[in-house]
This record gives C-alpha cells, sequence and structure tokens, in this order.
C-alpha cells in the first residue's frame, strides 16, 4: 500500500519535472536580451556572433532547442556553462553540498528554537506580561530583520570584534556557523508563529475543553493534546523552509562567500548562462518537490487518520 | 497595546521621510570632503559616511524610496491580486484554471530568484524594482482573494441580488468588492514588510535605485566594505530597514487579529 504509494508518487514526478522543465526553458527563451551579445562583447562582427550562436544552439528554434536540451538531461548531462565551459552538472554537484550543509545546519538551529519560542508564545498569549508579550516580539523580529544586515552585523561581532569565527568563505564547520545562525533566524520565527496560531487554534476546540475538564494537568494538555494536533503545520512549514533552502539562499551565500547553489544561480541569470539557470532550478525544484514527498509520507506517522489514495 | 505603537511609529517614519528637508540641513546627495566617515556626534547623530554625507538625512530620504516603493508595489499586487482573484474566483470555470496555474506557477519558483530575474531584464532603478515586486507579489493577492470570492459567491445575499436582476458587473462592485477588502488589507499589511525586505535586498545586490540616490538596501551594500572601520555607516540604515518592517508585520498582525473577532461575532 505505502510502497505502491511511493512508486506512483515517484512515477508522477517525471512528467511534472518536464513541465516544470519546458515552463522555465520557456520563461528563459522569453526574457530579453541575448547571451551572446554579453559572450561576444559589445564590438564583435557578425560573423563571430554567428559562430558563437551556432555553437551554443541558439539559432536553432525553439522546439528543437527544448528537445535537445531534454536529451541531454535524459543521459544526465545538464550541458555546459557558456562562460567557464565547464560541465553544468559537475558544477552542480560541487555546490549542492555546500546548499545541502548549510540548511540541515540552518534548520537545526530553526526548528528547535521556532518550536520552542512558538510553544511559550501560545501558552503565554492573552497575558499582557513579559512572559505573553516578549516571544511574540521575537518572532515578529526574525521576520523582519533583513538577512543581508544581520550577517554583515554577526560578521562583524563575531570574527571582527571578537575574532571566534572566520568572517567568511566555504570550509569546515567554523565557516558554517555564522551563515547557519543568520539563515536560520526568519525560518526560526516563521516556524514560531505557525506553531502558534496552529496551537491556539487548536487549543479553543471542544476536546480540549473535555481535557481540562477531567482534570488534566496543564501541560500535559500543551504537550500532549495541543502540540500533538499542532504537529501537521508545523512538519508542512519545516519542510517548505528547508526546501526553499535547497534552492539555495542567495543573500546568505553572497555576505558570508559560501559556495553554493543559491549565489550560483544568481550569477547565472545576471550573466544569462542559462544551461547554469536552468541545471540550479531543476535541481532545486526537484529537491523541494521530493522533500515536500517526504513530509506528505510524515503526515501518516504524525496523524494514524491520514490516508494516502 | 503594541499595534497602537507600531501604528504610530509607522506614521512617524513616514512623516519623517516625506518631511525629510525640514528636519535636515544636510544634503544626502553633497559631497562634503571635510567630514568623511566622523562617527555618531551631536551634530551628526548617525555619523557620516565615506563621502562626508550625513547618515541621518541620508535614511530620512532613503525612506522615501525605500517606503514608496513597497507601497507602490504593494497597492498595484493588490490592484493586479484582486481583479484576477475576482474573475478567477467569480466565473470560475477554464479562466478559473489557466488563471490559477498561472498563479501556482509563479508561486513555485523561488521569489528572490524570481525578482532578480525579472530586474535584470530592465535598466536598475526604481520602476524596475516596483516591476519586480509586483510581478512575484500579485500572484498570493490573487490566490488569496479567489479563495474569499469562491465563499461569497455561495452566499445567499449574491443570489437574491441576482435574482432582482442585478448584472454581474454590480454584483462584482457593489457586493464581492467590498467583502473582500478586509482580507485585502490584511494580506497587504502581512506583505508590506515582505516587499520592504525584497527591495532592500535587490538593492544590496545592485539592482535597485541606482547612486547617489541613497535607499537604505543600498547604503548598506556601498557601506559595507567599511564595516570595520566605520560600522555605524552599516547599523543605522538596517535598523531604519528592520524597525519599519517590524511596523509594518505589527500592523498586519493587528489587522488581522481585529478581523477575526468581528468574524466570531
Amino acid at each position: 500500500m505505502l510502497k505502491t504509494y511511493i512508486l506512483k508518487k515517484l512515477l508522477l514526478l517525471i512528467p511534472l519535472l518536464l513541465g516544470i522543465t519546458f515552463i522555465t526553458f520557456a520563461l528563459i527563451k522569453a526574457l530579453p536580451g541575448d547571451p551572446v551579445t554579453s559572450l561576444a562583447g559589445e564590438r564583435a562582427n557578425p560573423e563571430t556572433i554567428e559562430r558563437i550562436r551556432r555553437q551554443i544552439g541558439t539559432d536553432k528554434n525553439f522546439i528543437s532547442q527544448f528537445a535537445g536540451y531534454v536529451s541531454l538531461i535524459a543521459k544526465g548531462d545538464l550541458g555546459r556553462s557558456y562562460y567557464t565551459q565547464r560541465p553544468v552538472a559537475q558544477d552542480i554537484a560541487e555546490k549542492f553540498p555546500n546548499t545541502l550543509k548549510l540548511a540541515i545546519v540552518a534548520m537545526l538551529i530553526a526548528a528547535p528554537a521556532g518550536i520552542v519560542f512558538g510553544i511559550i508564545s501560545a501558552a503565554g498569549s492573552g497575558r499582557e506580561n513579559f512572559l505573553g508579550n516578549f516571544p511574540s516580539f521575537v518572532s515578529i523580529g526574525g521576520i523582519s530583520i533583513p538577512v543581508f544586515w544581520l550577517g554583515l552585523i554577526l560578521m562583524y561581532i563575531f570574527s571582527f570584534y571578537l575574532k571566534w569565527l572566520p568572517p567568511s568563505g566555504t570550509g569546515d564547520f567554523r565557516f558554517l556557523i555564522l551563515p547557519a545562525v543568520t539563515l536560520s533566524l526568519p525560518a526560526g520565527a516563521s516556524i514560531a508563529r505557525i506553531l502558534k496560531t496552529a496551537m491556539l487554534e487548536i487549543s479553543g476546540q471542544p476536546f480540549i475543553k473535555t481535557a481540562r475538564a477531567k482534570g488534566l494537568k496543564e501541560n500535559v494538555i500543551w504537550f500532549r493534546h495541543v502540540l500533538k494536533n499542532a504537529m501537521i503545520p508545523l512538519v508542512t512549514i519545516i519542510g517548505l523552509d528547508f526546501g526553499s533552502y535547497l534552492n539555495g539562499a542567495v543573500l546568505t551565500e553572497t555576505i558570508f562567500g559560501w559556495d553554493g547553489i543559491g549565489r550560483f544561480t544568481m550569477e547565472g541569470i545576471i550573466k544569462r548562462d542559462y544551461p547554469v539557470v536552468m541545471g540550479c532550478l531543476l535541481t532545486g525544484t526537484t529537491a523541494f518537490i521530493l522533500i515536500n514527498m517526504f513530509v506528505d509520507l510524515l503526515y501518516r506517522y504524525i496523524d494514524p487518520r491520514v490516508k494516502y489514495e | 497595546m503594541g499595534s497602537k505603537t507600531a501604528i504610530a511609529s509607522l506614521i512617524l517614519i513616514t512623516l519623517a521621510s516625506v518631511f525629510a528637508p525640514l528636519l535636515t540641513d544636510y544634503d544626502p546627495i553633497r559631497i562634503d570632503l571635510d567630514s568623511i566617515k566622523e562617527p555618531p556626534s551631536f551634530s551628526h547623530p548617525f555619523g557620516t559616511d565615506n563621502k562626508g554625507r550625513d547618515i541621518l538625512s541620508r535614511i530620512l530620504y532613503g525612506g522615501r524610496l525605500s517606503i514608496g516603493i513597497a507601497v507602490t508595489a504593494g497597492v498595484i499586487s493588490l490592484c493586479l491580486g484582486l481583479t484576477v482573484g475576482l474573475i478567477a474566483g467569480y466565473f470560475g470555470g477554464k479562466i478559473d484554471m489557466a488563471l490559477m496555474m498561472l498563479v501556482d506557477l509563479i508561486l513555485s519558483f523561488p521569489s528572490l530568484l524570481l525578482a532578480i530575474g525579472i530586474s535584470i531584464v530592465f535598466p536598475p532603478g526604481i520602476f524596475t524594482v516596483v516591476i519586480a515586486i509586483t510581478a512575484v507579489g500579485w500572484a498570493s493577492f490573487a490566490r488569496l482573494i479567489r479563495g474569499n470570492v469562491l465563499s461569497l459567491r455561495e452566499c445567499a445575499y449574491i443570489d437574491s441580488a441576482r435574482a432582482l436582476g442585478c448584472s454581474d458587473a454590480r454584483i462584482i462592485i457593489k457586493h464581492i468588492i467590498p467583502n473582500c477588502m478586509p482580507l485585502s488589507f490584511i494580506v497587504l499589511g502581512l506583505k508590506l514588510g515582505g516587499y520592504l525586505l525584497t527591495e532592500s535586498a535587490l538593492s544590496f545586490l545592485g539592482l535597485g535605485a541606482q547612486p547617489p540616490m541613497p535607499t537604505w538596501g543600498s547604503m548598506i551594500s556601498l557601506n559595507r566594505i567599511y564595516i570595520l572601520s566605520a560600522p555605524w555607516m552599516v547599523i543605522f540604515a538596517g535598523l531604519a530597514i528592520f524597525t519599519t518592517a517590524v511596523c509594518f508585520n505589527m500592523l498586519g498582525d493587528a489587522l488581522k487579529d481585529k478581523w477575526e473577532v468581528r468574524i466570531e461575532k
């Protein structure tokens, strides 16, 4: 039952990815601007432009370009960068693990912190005291802070002033701490906000009143009844955030010079390096879909009432 | 309590930006080589930058662009999203399917990368930023408003309006749009903080308003290399973004809470 469900989902992945490839491809081609002019320089003669155009294949019509790209992907190839001539798949294979590492560490910080703050602010809501206001203020602050600025301030404090951590670059765990903390703050805050809303909604339901009426202790009610029922929105938001991290954290990676997918994609977009943009977006979307499939499967373990068709 | 403070601060920040020339004597653009990188003092409360310009004055003038862009993009997104959401939700069928496919497509892309992609199509500047934010932003308005219209469409008073012979246009304008307003303003309130952050992120990446015009994001971007010798050049512009975004988000939360209370009544 579960196996056929997973198999069916994985098979559905193929048309889905084909659709995404087509749309991304069409969008990129629809953008004005020609990669050839930026490749050849402004004063290139028409023959050079024609030669480059033939070389990278933009002289053919849209359908045959798309067909060419799909047959390339089918062979596990993502083409070569227009600029460096390096295979895009190889570049992504080098950079994706960095993005993944950053995403995992950031989520390991964001999820527990967000859950704790969410619970505290749900339990303390309605109270006009420090306990009631502080957690909601922290979570509003978390979604309002410009990440690039937070990154710079953390870099200033921990790298330049205290000299504890390296300011930027890609490397061992010490390089990972500052970007991960920077990235985790907005996600942690949004986890806290979603969890708070979900828990407050559940705490107003009749079965909680029953639990209170039969004399259960408050912390049993909050942890065993309310939190457990708020797990589905919680897992969903964690999955979505984690999935979006895998598309690369453009700003965080830019500030800390972290060699990940986000910066690579952005540079590709700005230079109109189409194979790079396509490859990155495809990798990111595939990862995003897989993560959300996994979240779908988790629902069953969280809530046995969930049925897969 | 908190929401009133937020609204008051928001009004204060906006007024301070609009009336910037009355509040400061310093020119935000003119270079003054006699006062380069001065730390905060009485004459320059937030210090000066590497070209001797008063940071406070640049923040006040920068607010015009930063807040102006966020609000403009928000209002245009709202109008576009409202139109699309109304058409999709009210008429349903194939139009609905096509429009929602477009909306889902936009929402499924990483939004900052999409905004970057759109902003490189046009020459960098204020309008490009507005276009980039709007092009991504209208979709979430459209999706939420469509849902609202779907439930409104089934209400008895819409049926009775139709039975009285009201045209579709009259029903939409007189009955549906006014009932979509609470949701529209809540979403607008919740989104403005995010648009302010997107604007500053695009400016930070060099895709926004171009120097010498100050925006909060570009002030951080241009001054980040001086963070060691003159941290105030970076700190205050970021605080301006942060404070304003907090106010926008608190305003959005307050609107949301207020509206939910009204539903229960």
